[in-house]
């Protein structure tokens, strides 16, 4: 059961999708929640991929966007923390989306605090 | 609790087009807060050989985003540079990251519509080093 005022935490290990297509966070997740904030780890990002998250199988309006320019070998993270007091709804389960060209085939390891 | 909405965009110059551009993200007559904004800059072609725009890193040269309310006069809040948000040790490699620019406090007050203006200078020439934005906010209406 759920203590107020605590996040609970999700990690998923996620294979990259075919680029430019959505694929849901995890299955485990609720598909409507309190979205608090979180953390991506993804190694050797080759330049110009494009990282965006959505509220539901979208493609218009992502909740979040990074385009990467690394092409050095090794794990990059970026996250995000909402406020203390902020959350941001999500209603219809959370998905990502990689877009790509070539061939991609890294893993992508992420948190969800909710 | 507080429950927020988000805003998120890329946009770009070529290595021969400058970008300038408004995008309103709340309409006029609308108030909200901004609690977090988070921009970040990467190279179309990435930067192999060590160099790289921006060229310059004087603040009007740099690609840079306005927080504008939507009034008569489209009053600038504050403006903010987009540079890389992280450096290698190696010159040439730049991890992505963008980092969140949590504002202090209960947030910016835009009483009157949120309106952003961007400009994105030329990338470098010869190459297809394109200047790329992207612009993730975090706000409460």
């Amino acid at each position: 059961m759920e203590q107020s005022g605590y996040s609970s935490v999700k990690v998923s290990n996620i294979v990259i999708p075919v680029s430019g297509t959505r694929t849901i966070f995890s299955s485990s997740l609720p598909t409507a929640f309190r979205l608090y904030g979180f953390s991506v780890w993804v190694q050797s990002l080759l330049a110009g991929v494009y990282f965006r998250l959505y509220d539901g199988d979208s493609t218009t309006d992502p909740l979040w966007s990074i385009r990467s320019q690394s092409r050095v070998t090794g794990w990059n993270n970026f996250d995000l923390m909402l406020q203390d007091d902020s959350y941001i709804r999500i209603d219809d389960g959370l998905y990502i989306e990689i877009e790509y060209s070539g061939v991609f085939t890294k893993n992508i390891a992420m948190n969800v605090f909710y | 609790m507080r429950q927020c909405k988000t805003f998120s965009n890329i946009y770009n110059s070529t290595n021969t087009t400058a970008y300038s551009n408004t995008v309103d993200v709340v309409p006029s007559g609308t108030r909200c807060v901004l609690g977090v904004f988070c921009l970040d800059l990467s190279a179309g072609s990435g930067e192999i050989s060590g160099g790289g725009p921006p060229a310059s890193y004087t603040f009007t040269d740099l690609p840079r985003v306005a927080f504008q309310s939507i009034d008569a006069s489209f009053t600038t809040k504050f403006v903010v540079p987009v540079v890389y948000s992280q450096q290698t040790l190696l010159n040439w490699g730049r991890a992505r990251s963008g980092v969140p620019n949590k504002v202090p406090g209960p947030g910016i007050l835009f009483d009157d519509g949120l309106r952003l203006e961007i400009d994105i200078p030329v990338g470098d020439s010869g190459t297809d080093k394109s200047l790329f934005v992207s612009i993730n906010l975090i706000y409460s209406v």
